[in-house]
């Protein structure tokens, strides 16, 4: 077995299992931290697809960021983290879901593998060329994506507008209550 | 990619001046302190936009920022109307918003940088434009969903039309991505050449990824079966907000969805014929029916507009461009009727809020009554108002294309929905006032309606004024 086969086994072994772990896990803090870990090995395939500024993206994005506003959030809300209650469980049968997810699998295995995807460049004759990624995304973020990149600064200006206006209004109301 | 150049922020003018006009009105929010000042800027940054795009196009139609946009008929008639919605909605809410605490200058920030993603997607080519464009509409009408603080109706419907947006979102994303994956382009005519070039028309991969996107639309359209969101947002949001949904956004998601439709996915792709029939008859249908029930105004005019969405979405069937220049058609003249509505429901109070309310409001306040009436023909589509106009164009492209069936459901359904429409007439002409008579409404209210009602009446009279405009991309 080639190495690269071997890394990629082991990296879709640590993306998968603490997926499982992120679905059995009830309290919501060990979800968090198995969320971490499957991402983690996201990451690392990520990596591994010779798109690295993707990789270190996610570790910086998701891993920094929204786990961490994920248990952020925890800290400040909830008091008693639990996930599910046991009532839940007693209700719903596993099978459904199963089932669903089964289909699911089946039918987007089914459609991924029947299909002629376009690929082009390194990936064609199934050679990675191994060029860092960074500075051509960057490069074309700022030359033929100008327009999409300012257009995300002004989406992001009305997401803080927005948090601001509706953070602030708590506050206010608080402040009457009080 | 041919790169961005220097000369190409000339083309993307008006959407310039309204983001400047925005910044402008974020920074001195806090000195604001009358309510008049963010009105007056957001129309003048409206009609700056308006001729702005006139002189853009006063060159021949291009393609700026290394083909991610083009600035051609299409774009420019979608830009005009956007500006103008966005200006008399400016105006509504005057009125609209006395005494829901919305803090004002944000509020027409919002709207402002509303219709710039409006006039960005009215204009994209490619499918990063497009995304963009849209989430920019969506993020901005969350917040504006949400605004007045003290209803806790608001925020209810602000978050339920969140969750269900985001969704909605992440489904076209997954279809925009597979298109990708596919033809390996994200430019709309290059998807288009590559459907064609290696046979992609049938996969069933694409034709996922086409059902995605499709679906995606609709929900931004508020198209049944992704129209659960439309009432409850309506009501929620306060009304200037919900006529804002009702006009710009349906417009820009209706001349996007003409976009993809037309250079895309092609004319020539059955799957999609099937979709956007599947679309314009359900929701010509369930809007039709669903709305005799409403007794609350903004639940029924939200019936209304998923039903008026469905017959917009019916000249698209047809997948040609005389069928695309009768969506443009529709989307025009519905937006005036359905602002001009929206306008007398504002002016008329809580009075204006139930159907009670406009009992023997023709003995009170004849002219309010007039202009309603007029409205209500619109919304029916009686001869001599610009919807008959509009529905007489987009059913006859049905007609053309061979949706006979379909023509004739709308014509079926247009009769249905016209109970309610008359029904209010009804009550302002034939009953016996029961509640005081209303206070004038203020000038820039009635200069709003005024303007709605001229649109409706003189596309009614001289419907080729607009027809002759609205020019398939």
């Amino acid at each position: 077995m080639e190495f690269e086969t071997i890394v990629f086994y082991a990296l879709a072994v640590a993306t998968v299992i603490p997926a499982f772990g992120v679905m059995m896990a009830k309290d919501i803090v060990r979800v968090a931290f198995w969320l971490l870990a499957s991402l983690s090995g996201v990451a690392g395939l990520f990596i591994m697809l010779d798109a690295d500024f993707l990789g270190v993206t996610q570790v910086l994005v998701y891993i920094g960021g929204i786990l961490v506003l994920i248990l952020f959030g925890i800290m400040m809300t909830h008091r008693d983290p639990v996930l599910v209650s046991a009532d839940d469980d007693r209700r719903r049968s596993p099978f459904t879901g199963l089932l669903v997810s089964l289909m699911t699998f089946g039918a987007l295995m089914g459609v991924i593998l029947g299909t002629g995807w376009n690929v082009s460049g390194g990936l064609a004759n199934g050679k990675l060329s191994g060029e860092p990624t960074a500075a051509p995304l960057g490069k074309a973020l700022l030359t033929d994506y100008v327009l999409p990149f300012e257009i995300v600064s002004v989406l992001l200006l009305v997401v803080l507008c927005g948090a601001a206006y509706i953070a602030r209004r708590g506050k206010d109301e608080e402040a009457s209550n009080a | 990619m041919n790169g961005a150049t220097v000369a190409d922020l000339g083309l993307v003018l008006p959407e310039l001046i309204l983001t400047g006009m925005a910044l402008v009105l974020i920074l001195v929010a806090r000195r604001i302190q009358s309510t008049s000042v963010p009105v007056v800027a957001t129309v003048l940054a409206a009609a700056a936009a308006v001729a702005a795009s006139w002189w853009v196009l006063s060159k021949e139609p291009q393609s700026a920022f290394g083909g991610l946009i083009t600035v051609d008929g299409y774009a420019q008639f979608f830009k005009v109307l956007v500006a103008a919605a966005l200006a008399l909605v400016a105006l509504l809410s005057v009125k609209g918003l006395e005494g829901s605490g919305a803090p004002r200058s944000e509020y027409h920030v919002l709207l402002l940088l509303a219709s710039v993603g409006m006039m960005l997607t009215v204009s994209a080519v490619d499918m990063v434009t497009f995304y963009l464009g849209l989430e920019l509409i969506t993020l901005c009408s969350y917040i504006l969903v949400g605004i007045t603080v003290d209803r806790p109706s608001s925020n209810e419907a602000a978050i339920k039309y969140f969750l269900l947006a985001s969704f909605a979102s992440a489904l076209m994303l997954f279809g925009i991505s597979i298109t990708y994956g596919l033809t390996g382009t994200t430019s709309f005519s290059g998807v288009a050449a590559s459907i064609a070039e290696r046979g992609l028309a049938d996969d069933p991969l694409q034709l996922a990824a086409l059902a995605l996107i499709a679906a995606g639309l609709a929900f931004k359209i508020g198209a049944v079966p992704f129209h659960s969101w439309v009432p409850d947002a309506y009501q929620g949001a306060s009304t200037p907000v919900a006529a804002f949904l009702a006009s710009g956004s349906k417009a820009a998601g209706l001349a996007a969805l003409g976009r993809v439709v037309v250079i895309a996915f092609g004319p020539d792709s059955p799957a999609l014929s099937i979709i956007l029939v599947g679309l314009a008859a359900l929701s010509v249908a369930v809007g039709s029916v669903l709305v005799l029930a409403q007794t609350d105004m903004k639940r029924l005019l939200a019936y209304s507009s998923i039903a008026h969405v469905g017959y917009a979405v019916m000249g698209l069937t047809a997948g040609t461009d005389a069928g695309a220049s009768a969506t443009m058609t529709y989307a025009f003249f519905y937006v005036f009727m359905t602002l001009g509505a929206f306008g007398v429901v504002i002016g008329l109070g809580a009075r204006g809020a139930t159907l009670d309310g406009y009992q023997g409001l023709a003995s009170q306040r004849p002219g309010v009554a007039g202009v309603m009436l007029l409205f209500l023909l619109a919304l029916t589509g009686i001869p001599l108002t610009s919807g008959f106009v509009a529905k007489f164009v987009v059913i006859s492209s049905a007609v053309g294309a061979g949706y006979v069936v379909l023509a004739v459901l709308a014509v079926v359904c247009s009769v249905v929905s016209a109970f309610v429409y008359m029904r209010i007439a009804v009550l302002m002409y034939m009953r016996e006032p029961e509640s005081p008579t209303p206070a004038r409404f203020p000038v820039t209210l009635s200069v709003a309606i005024a303007i709605a009602a001229i649109v409706t009446l003189v596309g009614g009279v001289l419907p080729r004024l607009i027809t002759d405009w609205a020019v398939a991309p």
